[in-house]
């Protein structure tokens, strides 16, 4: 009867197996195979990550992706803990901010991604009417500044409403002592954010930078159904390239590839910034 | 001339908390506010230090009309059941922030040797280079306590400072505070449900019942004197003991209280003790448990003159520490009665217990008033 427990465990650890580690091991193993359409694959080692990190345009979409979640983690996050501190404590205004903060989580990617593609076109789209009305030519398809703020503006709106809720629970489970404790000491409001709203927080924090990270790197609905990944190849992230690369290019075994470095990556960064936040402005005495 | 409230009043709701409390709080007392979980202890230390505002009343401070004057800006301190210290800054650090945002501007050396000072004497100087989640539970609370008392405030209040430790830690932290607040300036004002921390530490104590203080008085007048039932009651453990009986004399001018069973509990005699009281009358009889003595194979009938034997059944022994509590039955009651020491006795079996008249006392059923008290009770000039 010592197996018992296993037994309990098994729906869990075959829905796991099924949904994720054996996909994961057949990526492995297709990363190391050249197949093409057509031909019979064939092993070729490293082949494919070495061709990989060679291409530029690998290279370019890494180098967007890692500005786009970094414009996304310093935009949501400060913001979204901003909003979740001006939120009310309190009464019936909690249930309703709740409410209206819960309704773009509730939208999913692609339908937020038409929402979007329908507000930016050039002959009914109301962006395009708005600049044109204070004199600017707004055009996601032709302008790289454009389609990027474009695409940042819908992640901003669709996700900080997350970092909110999840700031507002940490905030609602500070005692109020510490304010109390704060105000005692005649703390100035900067000085009780910086010492007691914020390393309260730290837990919260890193779970809504954790999140938000490999969300942001996982984006792909919203600039495919915008631009397309355009204009030319500016909005372009990893998983737009991954899905290139198998799909558009037939080339699975480089797509495999492609996916294990970029899992290798948020890992790597996650754990990166999962650490650094940890070890954050403990016992930080100088700079009072 | 410390604090001094009138009338205040404050509700939450429907719920009247508190109901037009008075007290008075002399400078560099121990006052005990005392009441059991749920009664407005906090409320009323959060009214008192400004926290909170009443409803209505007044608080003064030194004569002082505090109305108008901010938490921030009157010299008090505040310590609370949970363990506040700045997360992220270590005990040291902990320790200087208040005075490092007072406008006081202290110097950089006035700071550290106060630092040290205090630290030295919570004994928390071997870990001023830690941080708050690093040390232990009784050390982070005594750095609290810390942060409370560097800036020497006239007023420290304490929310149940002691509720989060454990068995240890609290008797260690109430002897510490014993000797610490005796020998400070600074007044402190303590809310607890626990009667033994008050009646260890305090100076004064003040019973807070339905939303009034209904007795405040020395330590020693409100144990010894506690002038209602409830107060009787919850001050001690365990708790005074409780019987019903009516007062009966006999041909022979013999006083006594005869309980429903028939029980005599020995009253003396005419012109003894109670005088005042009428007979044939029902009266409330309390004694403490550590008066109940234990006739340990003595023959109860014999050489107990005026004192009462009652024989009660023991339920169980509850032995904390190197005190037994001794759970009874008598009449359908829950009496308790103390033994110095671990004692081996089996459930079920009667005991007998002599009693001495001198140490009843007396409350009036209806009102719950002390009416009368044994002569070898120690009295209080008014």
């Amino acid at each position: 009867m010592k197996q018992r427990p296993w037994l309990f465990l098994l729906p869990a650890l075959l829905l796991v197996s099924i949904s994720a580690f054996i996909p994961l091991i057949a990526v492995m193993n297709y990363s190391q195979l050249t197949l093409l359409p057509g031909t019979q694959p064939y092993f070729s080692g490293l082949e494919n990550f070495i061709a990989i990190l060679e291409d530029e345009a690998f290279r370019g979409a890494l180098y967007r992706q890692f500005i786009f979640s970094f414009l996304v983690l310093i935009t949501e996050i400060p913001l979204g803990l901003g909003l979740a501190m001006c939120m009310p404590k309190e009464g019936p205004g909690v249930g309703v901010s709740l409410v209206l903060l819960g309704i773009p989580l509730l939208i999913p990617w692609n339908v937020v991604g038409i929402i979007w593609r329908v507000f930016t076109r050039s002959d009914i789209g109301v962006l395009p009417a708005a600049f044109d009305w204070v004199g600017y030519s707004y055009s996601v398809s032709s302008s790289t500044a454009d389609a990027w703020w474009t695409v940042l503006a819908m992640d901003i709106w669709h996700w900080t409403p997350l970092v909110v809720l999840i700031c507002y629970a940490g905030l609602q489970a500070i005692p109020q002592e510490y304010y109390m404790a704060a105000k005692i000491d005649r703390a100035s409001p900067w000085k009780t954010f910086r010492y007691v709203t914020l390393p309260n927080l730290r837990g919260v924090l890193i779970i809504a930078v954790l999140l938000r990270l490999m969300d942001s790197f996982k984006i792909y609905a919203e600039p495919f159904v915008l631009t397309g990944g355009g204009p030319g190849n500016s909005t372009t992230f990893l998983s737009t390239y991954t899905s290139r690369m198998a799909i558009g290019g037939f080339q699975m075994g480089r797509g495999a590839a492609t996916s294990l470095i970029y899992f290798f990556i948020v890992i790597l960064l996650s754990f990166v910034i999962y650490i650094v936040m940890l070890n954050l402005g403990q016992g930080a005495g100088g700079d009072k | 001339m410390g604090i001094r409230i009138e009338n205040i009043r404050k509700s939450y709701g429907t719920e009247q908390v508190l109901d037009g409390v008075n007290l008075e709080i002399t400078d560099r007392s121990f006052f005990s506010v005392v009441a059991p979980t749920g009664a407005g202890k906090t409320t009323l230390l959060r009214i008192l230090a400004g926290i909170e505002a009443a409803d209505s009343g007044t608080v003064y401070y030194d004569g002082q009309d505090m109305a108008d004057v901010a938490v921030q800006d009157r010299s008090v301190g505040m310590v609370y059941q949970e363990f506040i210290n700045y997360p992220s800054l270590t005990v040291r650090e902990n320790l200087a922030s208040p005075l490092e945002v007072s406008d006081q501007n202290y110097s950089r050396e006035e700071i550290n040797r106060r630092v040290e000072e205090t630290a030295e004497m919570l004994k928390i100087d071997h870990i001023l280079n830690n941080l708050p989640e690093e040390v232990s539970g009784g050390e982070a609370q005594r750095t609290a306590i810390s942060r409370a008392l560097i800036k020497e405030p006239d007023y420290l209040f304490m929310d149940e400072p002691l509720a989060n430790l454990d068995y240890k830690l609290r008797e260690q932290l109430r002897s510490d505070f014993e000797r610490l607040f005796s020998e400070q300036d600074t007044t402190v004002i303590y809310a607890t449900p626990q009667a033994g921390d008050a009646l260890a530490m305090s100076t004064h104590i003040g019973f807070l019942h339905d939303g009034n203080i209904i007795q405040d008085a020395p330590r020693d007048e409100i144990y010894f004197r506690p002038r209602h039932l409830p107060v009787a009651q919850f001050l001690g453990e365990p708790p005074m003991n409780v019987l019903s009986g009516t007062l009966i004399e006999d041909r022979s001018g013999d006083r006594f209280f005869e309980l429903e069973d028939g029980t005599r509990i020995v009253a003396g005699t005419t012109g003894g003790s109670f005088p005042t009281l009428s007979t044939d009358r029902e009266y409330l009889i309390g004694f403490r448990p550590q008066d109940m003595v234990y006739l340990n194979g003595d023959d109860p009938a014999e050489a107990h003159g005026e004192k009462t034997v009652i024989s009660p059944d023991l339920a169980f022994v509850e032995t904390v520490g190197s005190t037994s509590t001794l759970h009874l039955e008598y009449q359908g009651k829950e009496v308790y009665a103390l033994n110095t020491g671990p004692v081996h006795m089996e459930a079920g079996s009667t005991l007998s217990f002599s009693l001495d008249p001198q140490k009843l006392y007396v409350y009036d059923p209806e009102t719950g008033d002390l009416i009368a008290a044994g002569s070898k009770i120690p009295s209080f000039s008014q």
